[in-house]
């Protein structure tokens, strides 16, 4: 057999030949093999690396909290973050984004509430906050590689890198712009009222 | 989501939609935007067996200035409010509230006719409109009535107008020195708290003020102590302003939900009243 | 109720119930199905669509309303032999992941542009606050629209999809030759 012109071909018969499509479906549709042959046209390989990967990062967050309100502003938000060799640089980039944004948005707004009788209450986009363009900061990325050596490409995961990294660095940005109110912790989502009881509590009054 | 099944008929003026409101009584429901009708509608909060479309309705989408009198037209949408230079001018306010309204989208389908007789308690215009002291009219099978809007507003999804009367316009006196100033909820765009200030100045005094307040209470309200508070103080004086707009909320019973808790929302309206007053006395 | 719609410049007319929503008349009737629906209650924004030229969510508009109107469904928008500016920049700067959000958002950001040619990055923020997306976190969404908009200010030449992602190897490229690929079994079924 050989590969000529776009088709699959009989060596040597130029009659005889057929698409890459029509050698499929052929394949596929089984109605015309030989006997003794199956349809199908698949190939499976496993590959066990020896160890896992560890991909690896930094992400540092600024914010800005309003005293009077308990509303925090993005100011800032850098992340570095290690996947090994990038294969596409654009669709890494993207991830880490689209990670950044989940993460930065559990520290921030989101939350499933019940009532007393298990009713859930924020079973719209009109009550659970998912965010808007506005509502999240530019992110500077950057990047360094450290490739692998578990796996022939030296590639480690990304997709992760984004949600791992932003929840404790939001979380943490808004414990430390609150530590002059001497409040230490406050359970996620962060959202204004938390933030706003916590201050006043410690220090009994607005600002 | 789909609706349940109702019949649809377009009015060609508003004698046509009173005619049409007469013949199907409490059945019927005016369609003007759609954007706050459409979605109860959807999860069947709101079952109307005959949609009255207005939007068709000539000359009632303009927005007017004649002297010091400003009027807007029912169809008006939240869009042309917000693009508007005139009422950028006029009624700063107003402008404010029309650009924060929900999104894009929503501006370029709801109109102001629609949102002030819907009732809305988290809408923005209602306590614009209130510290405007804007007139409504509303005309009906009797002819027309005029409305302020003090009386207009009532309560949660209730207004004075009748079943069979459509509102056509808005009125008011230019009031350059107002602002809104809005906590938009982070989900639905509506506002948490919603403060809207009126004031006229006597050099860098507040001589007269009126603050009207949404997102708290069962409707918006007029913040009347806080009115008189801030007669006599400078707008550039932080503390006075704060000082004068403590206890906006004071004999309301502040609506709480998922995002934020009645004593929240109370402490905000101070805040975001001070803010309001701040912005429309350096306007 | 007869309903008549001019949709991407074709009219379309149908017999339905008025409580159609456009958005169901365009993907179940019509066969547009490039207009989403994400959610209940009129704020995803992926079902966006321009109703006689401007932005709207066509889940919130009943298809009796637009009857007489003008519909722009993203297939309007641009084709594949010319993608619109944005269209090729959302491909470009890869302002989509899963894709789900990505048809209303372009319909949107097209509406933005119309209004103001060159955006912010904080108006094209704010522009967009009708529409969600849960995958790219919106900067590459925010700077594909800042690509298009300069794009569209410079006149730049439209493309295909055919010039942005040749999928087949162009005609006059040599085919792979030689030894090529065996395939036993089909070789047992030509011969
Ligand atoms: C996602 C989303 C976000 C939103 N965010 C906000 C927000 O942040 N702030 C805010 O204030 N609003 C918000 N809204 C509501 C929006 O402003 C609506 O447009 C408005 O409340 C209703 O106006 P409409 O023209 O769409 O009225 P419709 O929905 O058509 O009508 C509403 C009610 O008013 C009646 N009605 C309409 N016009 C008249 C008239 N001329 N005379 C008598 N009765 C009439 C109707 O019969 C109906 O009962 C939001 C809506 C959506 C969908
Ligand atoms: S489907 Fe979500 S806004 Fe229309
Ligand atoms: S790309 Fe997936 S929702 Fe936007």
């Amino acid at each position: 057999m050989e590969y000529r012109n776009g088709k699959i071909g009989v060596k040597g018969d130029p009659s005889k030949s057929m698409t890459t499509a029509e050698a499929g479906f052929m394949a596929f549709m089984g109605d015309n093999l030989p006997p003794g042959l199956e349809p199908g046209m698949d190939a499976t390989r496993r590959f066990e690396p020896p160890n896992f990967v560890f991909p690896f990062g930094t992400h540092v967050c600024v914010v800005e909290v309003d005293a009077k309100t308990g509303q925090v502003e993005f100011v800032k938000y850098l992340a570095v973050d290690d996947c090994g060799r990038l294969l596409n640089p654009m669709i890494v980039e993207g991830q880490v984004h689209g990670g950044i944004a989940q993460g930065l948005s559990q520290a921030m707004f989101e939350e499933v509430v019940y009532d007393g009788d298990g009713q859930l209450l924020t079973g719209t986009l009109m009550d659970y906050a998912i965010p808007h363009a506005e509502q999240v900061p530019h992110y500077d990325l950057d990047h360094t590689v450290t490739a692998t050596t578990v796996n022939p490409l030296g590639i480690k995961g990304v997709g992760e890198a984004g949600t791992i990294g932003s929840t404790p660095a939001v979380a943490n940005a808004v414990m430390d712009a609150l530590a002059p109110f001497g409040v230490v912790h406050i359970d996620m989502p962060l959202k204004p009222e938390k933030l706003w009881t916590a201050m006043h509590a410690k220090n009994g009054r607005a600002r | 989501m789909i609706p349940a099944a109702f019949d649809y008929v377009r009015a060609s003026s508003v004698d046509d939609a009173i005619r049409l409101l007469g013949e199907h009584g409490d059945d019927a429901k005016l369609l003007a935007g759609g954007h706050s009708l459409i979605p109860m509608m959807k999860l069947r909060l709101a079952a109307p067996a005959m949609l009255i479309d207005i939007t068709g309705i000539p000359q009632l989408d303009a927005i007017r200035v004649d002297g010091n009198r400003v009027t807007i037209g029912a169809l008006t949408k939240h869009a042309a409010l917000a693009a508007s230079d005139a009422l950028k001018k006029t009624a700063p306010a107003l402008w404010d509230a029309a650009n924060q309204l929900g999104d894009p989208q929503v501006r370029n389908r709801g109109t102001i006719g629609g949102a002030s007789a819907h009732g809305d308690p988290s809408a923005d215009y209602p306590a614009v409109l209130l510290a405007l002291d804007a007139t409504f009219t509303v005309v009906g099978k009797g002819g027309e009535r005029k409305l302020r809007a003090g009386d207009f507003f009532r309560e949660m999804f209730d207004t004075a107008l009748g079943a069979g009367e459509v509102l056509t316009a808005i009125a008011f006196d230019a009031a350059p020195k107002s602002a809104y100033v809005k906590y938009h909820h982070p989900a639905s765009h509506y506002a948490v708290v919603g403060a809207a200030a009126v004031l006229t100045l006597n050099g860098g005094s507040i001589a007269t003020a009126r603050v009207a307040i949404a997102g708290v209470g069962d409707s918006a309200f007029r913040a009347g102590g806080v009115e008189s508070a801030l007669a006599g103080v400078r707008g550039s004086d932080e503390a006075a302003v704060a000082a004068a707009c403590a206890g906006t909320a004071s004999g309301q019973d502040a609506r709480s939900d998922t995002f934020a808790s009645g004593a929240y929302r109370a402490a905000m309206a101070d805040v975001f009243t001070a803010r309001a007053v701040a912005q429309a006395a350096s306007r | 109720m007869q309903i008549d719609l001019t949709v991407n410049g074709k009219r379309a007319s149908l017999d339905a119930e008025p409580r159609l929503l456009l958005v169901h008349a365009l993907r179940d009737v019509i066969g547009l199905t490039g207009t989403h629906v994400g959610c209940d209650t009129s704020s995803c924004g992926a079902c966006t669509v321009l109703l006689d030229g401007v932005s709207v969510k066509s889940c919130t508009v009943f298809a009796v309303q637009a009857s007489g109107h003008e519909v722009t469904t993203i297939e309007g928008i641009g084709t594949a032999d010319e993608l619109h500016p944005m269209q090729e920049a959302f491909w470009s700067s890869h302002g989509l992941q899963c894709g789900y959000c990505t048809t209303g958002m372009i319909v949107s950001a097209v509406d933005l542009l119309k209004r103001n040619p060159d955006p912010s990055d904080e108006q094209i923020r704010a522009g967009l606050e009708g529409n969600l997306c849960r995958c790219t976190g919106y900067e590459n969404i925010v700077k594909s629209v800042r690509v298009a908009a300069k794009a569209m200010r410079e006149h730049a030449p439209l493309h295909s999809v055919r010039d942005l992602m040749p999928i087949h190897p162009p005609a006059e490229e040599p085919p792979p030759s030689g030894e090529g690929i065996i395939i036993p079994a089909l070789e047992k079924a030509l011969t």
